[in-house]
């Protein structure tokens, strides 16, 4: 990872990977004697259109020859300062399936005035083909453009190039023109996307009147990394001075594919974005946007649908009495203050840092989003006399938190921390069963900041507090001559397991879960499936019961072979891919425990046991143990599985996937038992 | 072509009564089994005002009863395009003694255009209703009604009398009102409540209505195809107008009649092209090889788009245009492939069908029930079928997008229903041959080879044809039914033959091949098989369906086995085989030195089964995973 922020004309660089922290100062710097790519619009070398496949991808359906995108600023009188953005793309198709790389579609905000418009001009197309030895170009007819009216405030603007084929170029363009009321912020550049690009330029000359954070994230290496101080122009004294102007090359990015255990491709992926620091006008607009965390946390405190709203009097007397008792005890009044917002109000599934509008409503509703239901929970905390605190995050898919770049743009969830006896508890009154200092699994993403009452913030680590854990026991006989396993099982799901589980399965018939247990255990015949503690202890584990019968076929006279992982066995290698080049992130740390005890009738013997055996990764970030043991005619077979840690390094990916390997071999072995 | 913007779950109108008394206690206790909301009321009146308009009015009325029926009924959803006119939404919201809390307004309704998050080109919109940013306290009730005016008189509404699943229905009403010796047609399906007809001032009025139908409490996992299973009345026009043009539907070939005539004409094609066309297939000496020269000229020539204007979706764009565009929708793609195949002296014509896996048409009752367009060569001895949005598709090739159902034939004397051709179990076959050489801590180094044919290609060659290599790689680690594996080689090609088939070849080095505990080595025969999905329950009350898209199919494996030396064999060697209505299962393994090779194949045969089949059905599948759970044992030679 590798950020930038632009200074008076210096460009500090900090060189961000994963954990190491690497600093770098510079100004311009050049690599000298590279090539360079600057093609024309409307002209194609033959070269391209004779390229049969993607070198280094021989099977992409198509390519990015060249994907360029230049902002820049400017100023008109009834537009006010608007963003100018300059796309062109050059598309190389190489199969049937690219082809709707030609089917192109531009939305574009339409506000109600002239100044809140955004603006589409300047479209071109040109499709490039092959004929025997000749080039032949076909223009995008102009009448073929269709504009859509989309959804409330949007346009959409479509068309198709013609003639594009296999084998095809296309190239396309067009200006964005966006005026500082709908953003005042350059859209984020990709480098990287779902088809490989041979050349990606992002230029943007950035006037002096504005500061913007500049972040690259992703693992690819510019190819040119230039930056100049150019004078611009607007028309308008005051917004004139000396700018900034970058050219930023990132050269042959293969597409993007995606992981499984990753918080968002947005974290992954190679791209330069913005984010506004401050405006400096003189005489005219002088605002700061950040500058320091402790100006973030005054912002928070003073927002008017923030800090004022956690101490706005929003509740009477219909809350629990408890709340208000002071012979109460502090943990006791958060369960309960807890309980009555998990209660009380609706979670509109809306995931935001603020509320829509005062949490008053949202209260008379029953009903908002994220924030509206975590600050009245603060507020009823708070009002309870509890120390209560917001703590503002960014949720897994919002992507990470840059610390060193304090803005409110970090943050997208906002959850209340308590403090009890100097126990921290982290509560989110969005989730209906989780007991009180269990977060959901997409806000669990490293960590959060905590807004006080009065002066400094701070930073805290969220780890979840509770594993995603499984325990399952299974107490059965086994009758070798018919092969016949029969018993009982019973599993014990805590944690984020009996989360997923309340979720999936509290508000639904019991049939539901039934079907489901069979399609798990689907060689089993059941009987009599019962689950307690569905609901009633949110602090317990759910739990689960049956019997069960089931038969294999043995096929030696006198030897029998026997599975002894009955349920919860890892069958396959959960880590597919050979190699990893991004880190591993589970959410929450894994516990998974199998306790089987099998009796044998009178007249056989264990001629073949597994092997014990005991993995640990170093540090004891994974842990395995396996066990199998006989005592007279009963055999008992343990095996625990724990990931212990939940961020894993690429480095630690093959010691990763070996662990689980091993686990798979030794939850594949049976036992032999043969008879006297 | 066109999607019809009729919601169907909401397709029933409006006769207010007001008085009615909404209290949740008015409720039959038999219809709160198993029920997140209950329809109170539901009426969906079509009123024909003449063979060009029509007049549609829905009433809703539905207690909800918690989250999970919200989330089914709490927005109304009305489409509309520029034949549909949506008049008035009104809504309203009532507690659970039946006092009305809220009225919708018209803050409450939001319009989005459905061609928002694809690039179809499209006119039809949405309009969503939905009752503020309130929660209220389950159970409540809600009523919506609204008005839309049709001018696309191709269709009639379609009316489902069927149980739902997670929903009671209180009372459901179906009325159609017409001008009094106006003709229009109907027809009931699948136990449909027959009609009840009554005479009003110049008109005539049609009733269907069911009432007090609990909740469907089933997952079904093998459902019935909807024009077999559902309670359905069907409705359509006999004469109609639409955007000046006339036709009828009385039967198949009125319809194919209309349709040729919206389309008559626009199959010219620009002076160079026709040329193309002849020097194309000059030295060509049979129709066939003219036939397969055209479409693959076209698919090279041509891209599909998403364009669903001009009536209704209906009318094709013309030849000239696709010639000079290289692209058109699957109206539009066809009628140019059957310009260019008139061009070289073919005779053709499109073919109107529903596409879509398992898709098909009631052929008894003559209706737009299509979706889109294939064309047809007729040559002396046969025909062949073209799918002109493909460009990758074999000529002839339709599989499961448009096979084995009734195509519209849509010809200048007027249209006739034709079977497109239908894929049997013989003709989709996965054949693989595996040999694995393993060491005697269970490791196997595989070295397999699949052939692909007939539906069983399918899906491999929209991998192959779709996804770049990384992609593919990633598909087919994530489709190999192993423990672990180290895939060191792979290749997927398409055969150069008539029928499409795919090749598939993979090396790889398997972890847990064999499982080794202390002496013994485990080997699966069935390793590399696939395996067949148990149902979760072992009864079932109606017929059920084994699609044939799913079920049509043969399997051949056949895996040998080089086990290290020292190891002899512990176990008798599988001998399997069953057989049943569904079809058979054979699985066999002989020794031969230290080369074990194991032979596995399964013959299906989808379809429709009376319920009493069930059992054997759930038996046979438990046979053939018992049989693929087999390991054959061998044992380390002790000196």
């Amino acid at each position: 990872m590798l950020t930038l922020y632009p200074q008076r004309g210096q460009l500090r660089m900090v060189l961000l990977r994963t954990l190491t922290l690497l600093l770098l100062v510079s100004c311009t710097f050049r690599v000298l004697a590279q090539e360079d790519i600057k093609p024309t619009f409307g002209v194609i070398d033959k070269a391209s259109l004779q390229m049969k496949v993607c070198p280094g991808d021989s099977s992409a359906d198509a390519m990015f020859l060249y994907d360029y995108g230049e902002t820049t600023f400017g100023y008109e009188a009834n537009r006010g300062i608007f963003i100018k953005t300059k796309i062109w793309a050059r598309i190389k198709i190489f199969k049937e399936s690219g082809l709707d790389q030609g089917n192109i579609l531009l939305t574009y905000y339409e506000g109600a005035k002239t100044g809140a418009k955004e603006k589409l001009d300047d479209i071109s197309g040109v499709v490039y083909n092959l004929d025997g030895n000749e080039i032949v170009t076909t223009k995008l007819d102009q009448s073929t453009i269709q504009t859509e009216k989309s959804a409330e405030g949007y346009l959409t603007r479509k068309f198709n190039l013609p003639n594009v084929k296999k084998g095809s170029v296309i190239e396309y363009s067009y200006t964005r023109f966006t005026p500082f009321l709908v953003s005042a912020t350059p859209k984020a550049w990709p480098f990287q996307g779902s088809i490989p690009i041979q050349w990606s330029e992002y230029k943007v000359t950035i006037p002096s009147f504005i500061e913007y954070h500049i972040t690259f994230g992703g693992y690819l290496p510019f190819y040119i990394n230039e930056s100049e101080v150019v004078d611009m122009k607007f028309g308008l004294k005051m917004l004139e001075g000396k700018s900034t102007s970058y050219r930023l090359v990132v050269k042959d990015a293969p597409a993007f594919v995606n992981e499984p255990f990753i918080t968002t491709s947005d974290d992954y992926i190679s791209k330069v974005s913005f984010e506004p620091s401050a405006y400096k006008i003189a005489g005219f607009i002088g605002e700061e946007f950040a500058g320091t965390w402790d100006q973030i946390d005054w912002k928070f405190r003073k927002a008017a649908l923030f800090g004022e709203e956690i101490n706005a009097p929003v509740f009477g007397k219909e809350i629990p009495e408890q709340l208000l008792d002071n012979a109460a005890s502090p943990k006791d009044k958060m369960n309960v203050g807890y309980s009555y917002i998990q209660k009380t109000m609706k979670w509109d599934e809306g995931v935001a840092l603020m509320p829509a509008s005062d949490i008053k409503k949202a209260y008379q509703n029953r009903k908002g989003n994220s924030a509206a239901v975590n600050l009245l929970l603060i507020n009823l905390l708070r009002k309870a006399g509890l120390d209560c605190d917001p703590v503002v995050l960014s949720t897994r898919s919002h992507g990470k938190v840059f610390k060193d770049f304090p803005t409110l743009e970090n943050f997208n969830y906002v959850i209340a921390r308590v403090m009890v006896d100097s126990v921290a508890y982290l509560l989110d009154a969005t989730q209906k069963f989780a007991r009180p200092g269990v977060l959901p699994e997409y806000a669990l993403n490293g960590f959060g900041r905590v807004i006080p009452k009065v002066y400094q913030g701070h930073f805290i680590d969220i780890i979840p507090k509770d594993a995603n854990s499984t325990l399952v026991m299974v107490d059965a006989e086994f009758l070798p001559e018919d092969g016949k396993l029969k018993g009982k099982y019973s599993a014990s799901l805590g944690g984020y397991e009996a989360l997923d589980w309340r979720e999936d399965f509290a508000s639904e018939p019991d049939k539901k879960y039934l079907e489901a247990f069979q399609k798990e255990f689907s060689e089993w015949s059941i009987k009599n499936l019962t689950v307690s503690n569905k609901t009633e202890k949110l602090d317990a584990p759910v739990s689960v019961k049956c019997e069960f019968e089931t038969e294999s076929e043995s096929m030696s006279p006198g030897t029998y072979y026997f599975d002894p992982i009955t349920a919860g066995k890892m069958k396959e290698n959960p880590l597919k891919s050979s190699e990893r080049i991004y880190p591993l992130d589970f959410t929450t740390l894994v516990a998974t425990s199998f306790i089987g005890t099998f009796r044998l009738p009178e007249g056989y013997f264990i001629e073949e046991m597994p092997k014990a055996e005991v993995i640990t990764l170093p540090g004891n970030s994974a842990r395995f143990l396996y066990q199998a043991k006989q005592d007279g005619n009963v055999i008992q077979v343990t095996s625990k599985v724990s990931i212990n840690k939940i961020k894993f390094l690429p480095e630690e990916y093959h010691d990763l996937k070996e662990f689980f390997d091993r686990v798979v071999t030794k939850h594949a072995q049976p036992l032999v038992i043969k008879k006297k | 072509m066109p999607v019809r913007l009729i919601i169907l779950l909401f397709l029933y109108p409006f006769l207010a009564k007001a008085d009615q008394d909404l209290s949740v206690g008015k409720i039959k206790p038999e219809l709160l089994k198993g029920a997140h909301a209950v329809i109170r009321l539901s009426e969906l009146e079509w009123e024909i005002k003449s063979k060009a308009e029509g007049r549609l009015s829905t009433h809703l009325i539905v207690t909800i009863f918690d989250e999970s029926g919200e989330e089914r009924y709490r927005s109304l959803y009305v489409g509309y395009d520029q034949f549909t006119k949506i008049k008035d939404i009104e809504g309203k919201l009532y507690d659970a003694n039946g006092k009305l809390l809220k009225k919708l307004k018209t803050t409450d309704i939001q319009d989005f255009g459905l061609g928002l998050y694809s690039d179809a080109i499209t006119d039809a919109r949405m309009k969503q209703a939905q009752f503020g940013e309130k929660a209220f306290t389950y159970p409540y009730t809600i009523e919506f009604s609204y008005e839309t005016v049709d001018r696309n008189m191709m269709f009639y509404p379609k009316w489902s009398a069927g149980k739902k699943e997670g929903t009671a229905i209180e009372s459901a009403i179906f009325k159609i009102k017409a001008p009094e010796g106006f003709a229009f047609r109907y027809k009931e399906k699948n136990g449909a409540p027959p009609v009840k007809k009554s005479p009003a001032s110049g008109s005539q009025v049609y009733e269907w209505s069911i009432a007090n139908l609990p909740a469907d409490d089933q997952t079904d996992e093998y459902p019935l195809p909807q024009i077999d299973g559902e309670p359905l009345v069907l409705t359509a026009p006999s004469d109609f107008e639409i955007q000046g043009y006339q036709g009828n539907f009385n039967s198949w070939e009125d319809m194919g009649k209309f349709y040729y005539t919206l389309n008559a004409g626009r199959d010219a094609l620009p002076a160079a092209t026709v040329e193309e066309i002849k020097t194309l297939v000059k030295n060509l000496k049979t129709d066939r090889a003219k036939v397969e020269a055209i479409y693959k000229w076209m698919q090279a020539k041509s891209r599909y788009v998403s364009i669903q204007l001009g009536i209704g979706g209906w009318q094709t764009i013309d030849a000239m245009t696709v010639a000079g565009k290289g692209y058109g929708d699957c109206k539009a793609l066809t009628n140019f492939t059957l310009a260019a195949l008139r061009t070289a002296g073919i005779k053709c014509h499109p073919a109107l069908i529903k596409a879509g896996e398992e898709e098909k048409i009631m052929a008894d009752f003559p209706s737009n029930q299509f979706n889109h367009v294939i064309a047809c060569a007729v040559l002396a001895k046969d025909t062949m079928w073209l799918e002109c949005t493909s460009q990758t598709a074999k000529p002839n090739f339709l599989g499961t997008f448009t096979g084995g159902r009734y195509a519209l034939l849509v010809m200048p004397e007027g249209g006739k229903l034709v079977a497109t051709p239908g894929y049997k179990s013989q003709q989709n076959v996965r054949s693989s041959k595996a040999s694995v050489n393993l060491e005697e801590n269970g490791t196997g180094q595989i070295e397999v080879q699949v052939r692909y044919a007939g539906l069983q290609q399918e899906m491999r060659q929209a991998v192959l044809y779709n996804t770049t290599k990384e992609e593919q790689k990633k598909w087919l680690i994530n489709h190999i039914n192993l423990p672990s594996l180290d895939l060191q080689r792979f290749e997927l090609i398409e055969e150069n033959e008539a029928e499409p088939r795919v090749r598939e070849t993979l090396t790889m080095n398997v972890r847990n091949c064999a499982t080794k505990t202390g002496t013994r080595l485990f080997v699966k025969p069935a390793l590399l098989s696939r395996t067949i999905e148990m149902p979760t329950s072992s009864e079932r009350p109606t017929d059920f369906y084994l699609p044939l898209s799913d079920y049509n199919f043969t399997d051949l494996d056949t895996m040998a086995y080089h086990v290290p030396a020292n190891y002899k064999l512990e176990t008798t060697l599988p001998a399997v085989k069953v057989s049943s209505a569904f079809g058979t299962y054979e699985m066999k393994a002989v020794l031969d030195n230290n080369r074990l090779v194991c032979y596995r194949s399964v013959v299906m045969t989808g379809g429709r089964y009376p319920s009493s089949d069930f059992p054997a059905w759930v038996d046979f599948l438990k046979k053939i995973r018992k049989a693929d759970r087999t390991q054959v044992v061998f044992v380390e030679n002790k000196p």
